[in-house]
């Protein structure tokens, strides 16, 4: 009998489960790629690619400038808000619209500069649908068009390849490997300014490049090469008090996650001489106040540099990189932002946040004084 | 139907417990402690520690059979009854509270636009029924469960290794000593929670082997909760400059977006089974304080009625985040009173032997 009250009991649980409102996955529409533009109206319009289920079978009709692309359904939505724009774009696209499986945000320059940017991030960051850990991107025109020329080139699914693809550029250095979850957590916090990949379509580079250096002034807009694949990604866009306040090209994106301690290997030309570098952290991070009361940060960058067919000019790669990089720091200081990560390491000598913030690290930040070394191995492989 | 809970059971209940009302309280309801949330907890530790030395020496005293049976005997029928009624309105508000935030941790994984009925329900019949089975059935699986946690833990460590970032848990004093001191007082108002598990034991033969029956289990449950709390605050920067709601604290602890996706099933099954002991086992509480309140009341009636009980408070505002963190600041000193005032009445009615053993 008690058996058959606890069976009974079991089975009641199950019809009042939560689960029996299960959502199969053909009834979801899960995009991939999540774009965000101001309007000349000043409203927010986003732009998603979805994956079409059943591959080239249009089902909707609501291919809007795909490029051709018959797998992925591009639907886009404008709202005063956040908020409104997802609910017009719940309404166009027919499938409850999931962004839990979005793998890179992007998100207009234009938008980044305006102040509506930084409601726009917590409106995300609140979402029930937690999209974190997806790539944020400022692209220099517009999201929706970048959104649209995203394409599997390589024979991949372009949720597959959006990943493979950051991770090559991830370890060559010139992006950051930001997700949105390491942008929002840095905006709202009080330790260092949060940054986020650089992109742009181009269908034609220059024709020459725009320096000797392989990296240096190298924008998402003037990469020298041409592909199929429109969409480059170079450089780095900072941010300060919820607002994009300036970017970084190529070879300073290499140096900003040197400093951050990012294993990075990337390709270095001394007067025409190629030098492959590899990052190794930085080493004796030091943050004080000298007698003068001015602040002072002082730390080691690591190197290891490969000797292809004969030995790099050691001496002179230093003075190269050191000079590289103390131009890097005073253009940080000059736009007043922080993207190195030195702030965590120098709110350690504090007791409370309050302390912390009565400091004033931005301020403190902008006009301290450096002692960079740089340290490089030569090694054979 | 008599409810039973063996003391030796009562540990890793405690454990499985506790641990897990602390840490959603301390990260999920009290998110302006930032990253210095595990400083409260191991303070709540230090303020708990004489409520847990005071029933490890009732327990030493008295002889075997049921806690709240010698303390009635010692402090008298009248008030030990009045006092097992509060608490067990106290363990119902506590059922009702966590299990909104089961439901809460429901929605927000599933993504369903379920209802609250819908999504307590189920887990006030399952967690019924869990209690239904008696505490000796509640306790083993609890010990089972104490076994299966370091194991996850390490997985979820290990996958988010890289994610940690120590410069994180600075400035140590976060939000100042005086928030932390605030916070400390509600932290150890939810470890005080242990003391309602121990009333609600009794001695068994492995008990009687046991030196700090109490005390040990807090000790192991705060330094477990103050490294888990650290562990979270490494995962990234305080959050100062936003709300800091509910939903924002579940993602961070959840998903986080830095970690591997591959961790979050480790550690989805490490809440929600730890949240569903938490509901399970303040049901059963609630139950078992009723049945000493009202002697007579059958088992399964207590059972039915704490979770219906349970149910109805969950549906009303009085189990939301802001009610719970209010109140938060005076469990300590309501159970600290109720269980002083126990232990103290034998002394306050005269005699050197506080606790005389029973024959």
């Amino acid at each position: 009998m008690r058996a058959l009250k606890i069976t009974a009991l079991l089975l009641l649980a199950a019809f009042l489960g939560g689960c029996t409102q299960a959502r199969q996955v053909e009834s979801i529409a899960f995009a991939i790629i999540l774009g965000a533009d101001l309007t000349e109206e000043g409203n927010i319009e986003l732009t998603v690619q979805i994956p079409k289920i059943g591959g080239k079978s249009s089902e909707s009709g609501q291919d809007q400038g795909g490029g051709g692309n018959s797998d992925y359904l591009i639907a886009s939505a404008r709202g005063a808000t956040f908020t409104d724009a997802l609910m017009a774009l719940e309404i166009t696209v027919p499938r409850d619209l999931s962004l839990t499986q979005v793998k890179l945000m992007v998100v207009s320059e234009e938008l980044a500069r305006h102040e509506k940017f930084f409601n726009f991030a917590e409106s995300l960051a609140k979402l029930d649908q937690s999209c974190s850990s997806a790539y944020l991107a400022v692209c220099r025109d517009s999201a929706k068009e970048f959104v649209s020329k995203q394409e599997p080139v390589i024979g991949m699914r372009v949720s597959l390849g959006i990943l493979a693809m950051f991770e090559h550029h991830r370890t060559r250095g010139y992006i950051t490997g930001a997700n949105f979850a390491d942008f929002y957590y840095d905006g709202v916090s009080v330790f260092s300014d949060p940054v986020a990949i650089l992109c742009a379509t181009t269908k034609e580079g220059p024709d020459e490049p725009t320096s000797e250096s392989s990296l240096e002034d190298i924008m998402p807009e003037n990469v020298p090469a041409e592909s199929e694949n429109e969409n480059e990604y170079v450089g780095t866009a900072l941010f300060r008090d919820g607002l994009m306040v300036g970017e970084l090209d190529g070879l300073e994106t290499s140096l900003v996650n040197a400093v951050r301690g990012a294993p990075i290997f990337f390709g270095y030309s001394l007067d025409g001489f190629p030098i492959s570098l590899q990052s190794h952290d930085i080493s004796g991070l030091e943050i004080y106040e000298d007698e003068n009361g001015t602040t002072r940060i002082g730390f080691t960058l690591r190197f290891n540099v490969i000797a292809d067919l004969k030995s790099p000019p050691v001496e002179a790669l230093k003075e190269t990189l050191h000079a590289d990089l103390l131009r890097l720091l005073e253009k940080c200081q000059t736009l007043g932002v922080e993207p190195f990560g030195f702030a965590s390491h120098a709110a350690t000598r504090f007791a409370s946040l309050a302390d912390w913030l009565e400091y004033d690290w931005p301020e403190r930040f902008a006009n301290a004084e450096f002692d960079v070394d740089i340290d490089i191995t030569v090694t054979d492989t | 139907m008599r409810l039973t809970l063996p003391l030796s059971v009562a540990r890793p209940l405690i454990f499985a417990t506790v641990s897990a009302r602390l840490i959603m309280g301390v990260f999920l309801d009290m998110p302006w402690l930032y990253n210095a949330g595990w400083i409260s907890a191991l303070a709540a530790l230090v303020l708990c520690v004489p409520l847990g030395m005071l029933a490890d020496s009732f327990t030493r005293l008295s002889g075997p059979g049921d806690i709240a049976g010698a303390l009635e005997r010692e402090a008298g029928k009248a008030p030990t009854r009045i006092i097992c009624g509060a608490l067990c309105l106290l363990a119902i508000y506590e059922t009702a509270v966590t299990a909104r935030v089961l439901s809460n941790t429901v929605r927000h994984v599933a993504l369903s636009e379920a209802s609250a009925i819908s999504l307590l329900l189920p887990l006030l019949i399952v967690a019924m029924l869990a209690a239904y089975f008696n505490g000796l059935a509640l306790g083993s699986a609890a010990r089972i469960w104490v076994k299966i946690i370091p194991f996850l833990l390490l997985i979820v460590i290990l996958l988010q290794m890289k994610s940690y970032h120590a410069a994180w848990l600075t400035p140590v004093l976060g939000p100042g000593a005086e928030v932390l001191a605030t916070g400390a007082v509600s932290a150890s108002g939810w470890l005080s929670l242990t003391a309602m598990i121990w009333l609600c034991a009794e001695k068994d033969d492995h008990a009687a082997s046991l030196r700090t029956p109490v005390l040990g289990p807090v000790l192991i449950t705060g330094i477990y909760c103050a490294l888990v709390l650290a562990l979270l605050a490494m995962m990234s920067p305080p959050s100062v400059r936003t709300d800091l709601t509910r939903t924002y604290q579940l993602d961070k602890m959840l998903a986080n977006g830095r970690a591997s996706q591959a961790s979050q099933l480790p550690l989805i099954i490490l809440w929600y089974n730890s949240l569903i002991f938490t509901v399970s086992t303040n049901l059963f509480l609630g139950a078992k304080l009723m049945q000493l309140t009202i002697p007579k009341l059958d088992g399964r009636l207590a059972v039915l009625l704490a979770g219906v009980a349970a149910g109805a408070t969950a549906m009303f505002g009085l189990a939301e985040q802001g009610t719970t963190v209010e109140l938060s600041q005076w469990l300590f000193a309501l159970v600290g009173a109720l269980f002083a005032v126990l232990l103290l009445l034998p002394v306050l009615k005269g005699g050197k032997k506080a606790c005389a053993r029973s024959k």
